[in-house]
């Protein structure tokens, strides 16, 4: 379950009195993807970046890059409409994958990643999918495994800024994303039709 | 935030993606080499834009340690209330000294509003404030503020250097009220056992316990006096764009050197007298202040400023 925001207006890095000792209750919070859209998909602008990443994911999954779980973080899990007066204008995603079949030796994996370029350039991907999106290959050497955890987790933990410790969410790369993109759809026909007011301004 | 602030974080992430990227190839983690040279390549972006911009108005992050903090959870409130409040009074002082040239020895502090600093947030890891001023638009050009707020900057560092001649430099700038703001503040942050991290824009400032308490010790032993004797004559000489004055007395030709307040070279100009004509080398009537610091095991030093010119002198 994602824990509400709290006074800083982030992800709290743990909740409840057992603190970080119980699992359930520590960032990475777990959940689904349609716990993700039910969670932050709070404006139109937000739900076109769920879209987006929906998307990704579905992009990953058609190259056969089904297991894993990705991270999920930056100004889309913060309360950036209150602390900065604006939507958030992505999100920021690490993916840990696993290597898709067919593909688990270094060479065959060196070439898949070849032809597959777009879905690991993070320029690429912010511009199709509004994900500032990076991937840690799981199968990958330990040491460099381990580097690279540290890495994302040092800053995907604490605003660069204020170092301000926070939370953040972990989905699983096979979740329930077709009742997502259900709920995303439903909520961007109902509740933000395109005849309604315009939403605040998206960050550029 | 502070732009000092981010650059120094995007500085250690770049850092570590270069330690990360020096450990692989493209052959052996193919992901891995890609996400990190492009994580490179955004961060030195971000590294660039954020060096380029010009930052005018005043900011500063004054960062507090010791015994008054709790690690990153918190600061006595006693203290922080009061170390910020006489932090605001020295810039408030410095502004209005700069403004005008002179404070007077009493009453309200000119153009107070001039010098207010909001805390726009706080930080982490000691416990910080970051202290802004609320521009309503981008300025062209660097603030009066924000010189200020970067003047007390370096003003706290040659007090609290280890090299005394540092220290003696500030004391030409310093006047009875500004010291009396700084006696307050180094008094609070010696009693309370604190030390201070300043982030100005371009440079840090680490202040320990050892050179608060020396910075503590050299302005309680100092004392500023002022005095403003009678009207003295003198053939005058001045460089007004470096505010500088000469004194050739007359009768005796002693000579007294020293500063020009503004004020004084604006009454030039309102009364529309042309400096290099009628006053260069020409007997003047004018009145100037003496200050004189008292430091303990040191002479006293004493200075002058040039603060009015009362009448053209005519010799007999």
């Amino acid at each position: 379950m994602i824990p509400d925001f709290n006074i800083s207006s982030v992800l709290p890095p743990y909740v409840g009195e057992d603190g970080p000792a119980q699992p359930h209750s520590a960032s990475p919070y777990v959940a689904t993807m349609s716990g993700v859209v039910l969670r932050f998909g709070t404006s139109s602008a937000r739900l076109e970046i769920l879209l987006g990443l929906l998307n990704y994911r579905k992009a990953l999954r058609d190259q056969g890059i089904e297991s894993g779980f990705q991270w999920l973080d930056g100004s889309f899990v913060e309360n950036v409409e209150e602390t900065r007066g604006r939507p958030p204008g992505d999100i920021d995603v690490v993916t840990f994958f696993k290597r898709p079949l067919g593909h688990i030796d270094d060479t065959s994996f060196a070439e898949f990643v070849k032809t597959n370029m777009n879905l690991f350039n993070p320029l690429e991907l912010k511009t199709a999918f509004r994900c500032d999106a990076y991937a840690v290959d799981l199968d990958t050497d330990p040491e460099y495994l381990v580097g690279d955890t540290s890495y994302w987790y040092g800053l995907f933990s604490h605003q660069r800024d204020s170092f301000l410790w926070k939370g953040m969410v972990r989905v699983d790369l096979s979740s329930d994303d077709e009742h997502a993109q259900e709920l995303v759809e439903y909520k961007l026909a109902t509740e933000y039709p395109p005849s309604a007011p315009c939403n605040p301004p998206v960050e550029v | 935030m502070l732009s000092k602030l981010k650059i120094d974080a995007l500085k250690a992430d770049l850092a570590a993606v270069e330690n990360l990227l020096g450990t692989r190839s493209p052959l052996r983690d193919p992901v891995g080499f890609h996400q990190l040279a492009t994580r490179k390549t955004v961060i030195q972006s971000e590294l660039q834009s954020i060096e380029s911009r010009e930052e005018n108005h005043a900011n500063i992050g004054v960062f507090f340690g010791g015994i008054p903090v709790f690690g990153s959870r918190g600061i006595r409130a006693d203290f922080a209330t009061k170390a910020i409040d006489h932090f605001q009074d020295i810039v408030a002082k410095s502004l209005a000294k700069l403004e005008l040239g002179q404070l007077a020895a009493k009453g309200p502090v000119p153009l107070k509003n001039n010098a207010h600093l909001m805390i726009t947030d706080v930080a982490r890891g000691s416990f910080g404030f970051i202290l802004e001023e609320i521009a309503e638009n981008s300025e062209a050009l660097e603030t009066p503020l924000s010189q200020v707020v970067e003047g007390v900057a370096e003003l706290i560092q040659k007090i609290t250097s280890e090299t005394q001649s540092d220290f003696d430099e500030t004391t030409e700038s310093l006047d009875g009220r500004l010291l009396v703001s700084l006696k307050q503040f180094f008094q609070l942050m010696d009693d309370h056992g604190a030390t201070l991290r300043l982030v100005g824009k371009h440079r840090t400032q680490e202040l320990t316990q050892g050179l608060i308490r020396i910075a503590r010790e050299r302005i309680d032993s100092m004392e500023i006096s002022e005095v403003i004797p009678d009207p003295i004559v003198g053939e005058l000489f001045l460089l007004p764009s470096m505010r500088r004055f000469e004194l050739h007395k007359i009768p005796g030709g002693e000579i007294i050197k020293g500063t020009v307040t503004t004020q004084c070279l604006k009454s030039l100009e309102d009364r529309s007298i042309g400096i290099s004509n009628a006053v260069v080398g020409k007997p003047w009537t004018v009145q100037i202040q003496t200050r004189t610091v008292k430091e303990k095991n040191r002479p006293d030093r004493s200075s002058h400023t040039l603060i009015a010119l009362v009448a053209p002198h005519e010799s007999s």
